[in-house]
């Protein structure tokens, strides 16, 4: 139980943390009615997780964060792991480092068991998909998204 | 940096993507063009998804190579289905969806094919209403289990607390095409 509530509240400072970073720097004339308004709703989204001690809410908007973060500029993107390594320790690179290993088991295992192991596989794919030299990996990638999404349709009931 | 000639060019690959995509029939283009299109005239140069809706982009705006764009694509089956999906990377919208399609083996071997090019955006609200965007094609096109999609995972969760941040957002970009159907 006290795991999860310093859990939930890592998650709610961290993705707070990210927020506020994107509405400083990320923000221009041009995306200032949409960037204001994105982040304030966020922040709404956020709170709300918080108070209703949703922890997979949270969890689920802590990887799309860092998804999103990934969107900036890239001078940006060092600036914010600069951040985050001085306020919690470690930056976006380790929690990539994390979701690596929780994608090995999974590739280890040969199959996806959940959707979140299935979005988390999708995240990695489209990281990969700007790089060179990881088709092999994307190849593999994409058999077990396609595979999950095959038997989850033939053991569909609509 | 992407400036002047490299602009036209890249805006005129979009043109050729679009006019392929609109010879599909019914396609989300028809539906949501000419919002973006508004939204550039009323706005200025500013995002990708306005480059696809018309031509104000071309030999004004200057972007930056390192910085990841963000598409929607639709594959198409013979048999009238459609594949929705995203993806991001490096380069043309067009060469992010190529790059993306090249891997998807199986779906491609099951007779998907035809990639066309949706909407592209760039930024973390580019990203945002990228991902709305994904899960309102979903829907436009009947939704998880509807016989026309193939997909059988929603693009954002039901459960996403930020689905409905997403859902706006790619109203905001791209024009809203689908009802939103997230729980939060």
């Amino acid at each position: 139980m006290i795991k999860s509530k310093e859990e939930i509240e890592f998650l709610k400072d961290w993705i707070n943390e990210i927020n506020e970073f994107i509405l400083r720097n990320e923000i221009s004339e041009k995306t200032m009615e949409i960037g204001t308004w994105f982040i304030k709703e966020s922040k709404r989204a956020i709170e709300e997780a918080y108070r209703n001690q949703n922890i997979r809410g949270l969890r689920c908007a802590f990887h799309d964060t860092n998804e999103m973060a990934y969107a900036m500029k890239q001078d940006n993107v060092n600036r914010l792991n600069r951040v985050l390594k001085s306020k919690f320790g470690f930056d976006l690179n380790s929690q990539n480092k994390k979701d690596l290993v929780k994608i090995k088991a999974i590739v280890d295992r040969g199959h996806i068991k959940t959707n979140g192991e299935y979005y988390l596989i999708k995240g990695r794919i489209d990281a990969l998909n700007g790089m060179d030299g990881h088709e092999e990996e994307m190849n593999r990638l994409d058999r077990l998204m396609t595979d999950y999404e095959l038997s989850k349709r033939n053991n569909a009931k609509y | 940096m992407i400036t002047g000639a490299f602009s036209f060019l890249f805006n005129e690959r979009l043109h050729r993507v679009q006019d392929k995509g609109d010879s599909d029939g019914a396609d989300p283009w028809v539906a949501a063009g000419t919002v973006a299109l508004s939204l550039s005239a009323a706005d200025g140069p500013l995002l990708f998804g306005d480059a696809i809706g018309s031509v104000v982009l071309a030999g004004a705006a200057v972007y930056d190579l390192t910085q990841r764009v963000y598409v929607t694509y639709i594959l198409h089956h013979p048999n009238g289905q459609v594949y929705l999906g995203r993806a991001s990377g490096f380069g043309t919208p067009y060469q992010v969806m190529m790059r993306r399609y090249y891997h998807h083996n199986k779906w491609r071997a099951l007779g998907f094919g035809k990639p066309s090019l949706d909407r592209a955006a760039i930024g973390p609200f580019g990203y945002a209403a990228i991902r709305g965007r994904e899960q309102q094609l979903i829907d436009f096109y009947g939704g998880i289990g509807s016989p026309k999609v193939a997909n059988i995972i929603r693009g954002v969760g039901r459960y996403n607390i930020k689905g409905r941040v997403y859902h706006y957002t790619s109203n905001y970009y791209f024009g809203n095409i689908a009802p939103y159907t997230g729980i939060f």
